[in-house]
């Protein structure tokens, strides 16, 4: 069940602010305990296809850091994640409140 | 498992991207795990966080619509054909795209003559395409006798009428499959590579 909302929670951390790997994976953690391991293929899969453009940060620590952006594309797949989202979570919590009801 | 030997193992399951992408990633969480440890985490607990490698190399290369199988080494017949498929369609968008720039290249040029050359290569090309058919009826009707002559008195008609059909619909199609790749191959060498095409095959990757 967490998977499936997990590109959903990726699309919105990108959204609001730029992100580098860790710092995203420590986003999503926040909202949903998965283990990072399922963070950064979706990151790769959003980026391969289009949805994320990434770009280089010079960094006084270390190596050049890579930063995830969203595109026009990801904008739209935000967009229709959160409707498939919002359909989802109002039928189930509808379901769960009849069947509290009939108890 | 410390740093080196989690990216050790990650790249040898990621060998069968290519050698840009694997480093991409590679130092993706190399990164990561550098992080991790400045706030304060062991590189063990780094890189157990991550979960189980193999299912991590799998979703991947998932993202990457390479099926996680080719990790293992596994040459699925399956996949082979879907390979040789998608190379094939790959070739003709290429070739198509070649030939098409050619001609917009050309278009100042076009004349008589060439629309004629052109028009009598295509015929050339079905006559070749005509004479490729021979061998294919020869095999074909070669091995419809044969089939015939098994399924007298062992076969039911009908099944027997079944397996000679599928057999010819077999050669048929590798006739089809021998034509494409015959023409892609005219096509090729009548097309002079330009540097636009580098260029945009570049672009491209």
């Amino acid at each position: 069940m967490k998977k499936g909302v997990l590109e959903l929670i990726v699309l919105l951390c990108v959204k609001k602010k730029d992100r580098y790997g860790y710092e995203l994976i420590e986003e999503v953690s926040k909202v949903v305990d998965v283990n990072d391991g399922t963070v950064y293929p979706i990151l790769k899969r959003l980026t391969n296809e289009k949805y994320f453009d990434t770009y280089l940060v010079e960094s006084t620590e270390g190596p050049p850091r890579k930063y995830y952006k969203m595109t026009t594309l990801g904008l739209e797949k935000l967009e229709e994640q959160l409707k498939i989202w919002k359909v989802f979570s109002s039928s189930v919590t509808k379901f769960i409140k009849e069947c509290e009801k009939s108890e | 498992m410390n740093k080196e030997k989690f990216l050790k193992e990650l790249e040898k399951k990621l060998k069968v991207l290519s050698p840009e992408e694997k480093q991409d990633i590679l130092n993706e969480y190399e990164d990561i795990i550098t992080e991790k440890v400045k706030h304060g985490k062991t590189e063990e607990e780094a890189v157990k966080e991550f979960g189980d490698l193999n299912s991590l190399s799998e979703e991947i290369l998932k993202s990457y619509k390479i099926d996680p199988k080719y990790q293992k080494g596994g040459n699925d017949f399956l996949s082979d054909c879907e390979d040789l498929i998608k190379k094939g369609a790959q070739k003709l968008t290429e070739v198509t795209e070649e030939v098409v720039d050619s001609i917009k290249k050309s278009e100042k040029d076009m004349d008589l003559e060439m629309i004629f050359e052109m028009v009598i290569k295509i015929v050339l090309l079905l006559i070749g395409i005509g004479f490729l058919h021979i061998p294919f009826w020869i095999i074909k009707e070669i091995g419809q006798s044969i089939l015939e002559g098994l399924s007298f008195g062992h076969m039911f008609f009908f099944q027997g009428n079944v397996i000679i059909l599928l057999w010819k619909i077999l050669i048929e199609v590798a006739y089809v499959a021998v034509c494409a790749l015959f023409v892609l191959a005219i096509l090729k060498k009548s097309v002079p590579h330009s540097d636009k095409e580098n260029a945009k095959k570049k672009k491209k990757l």
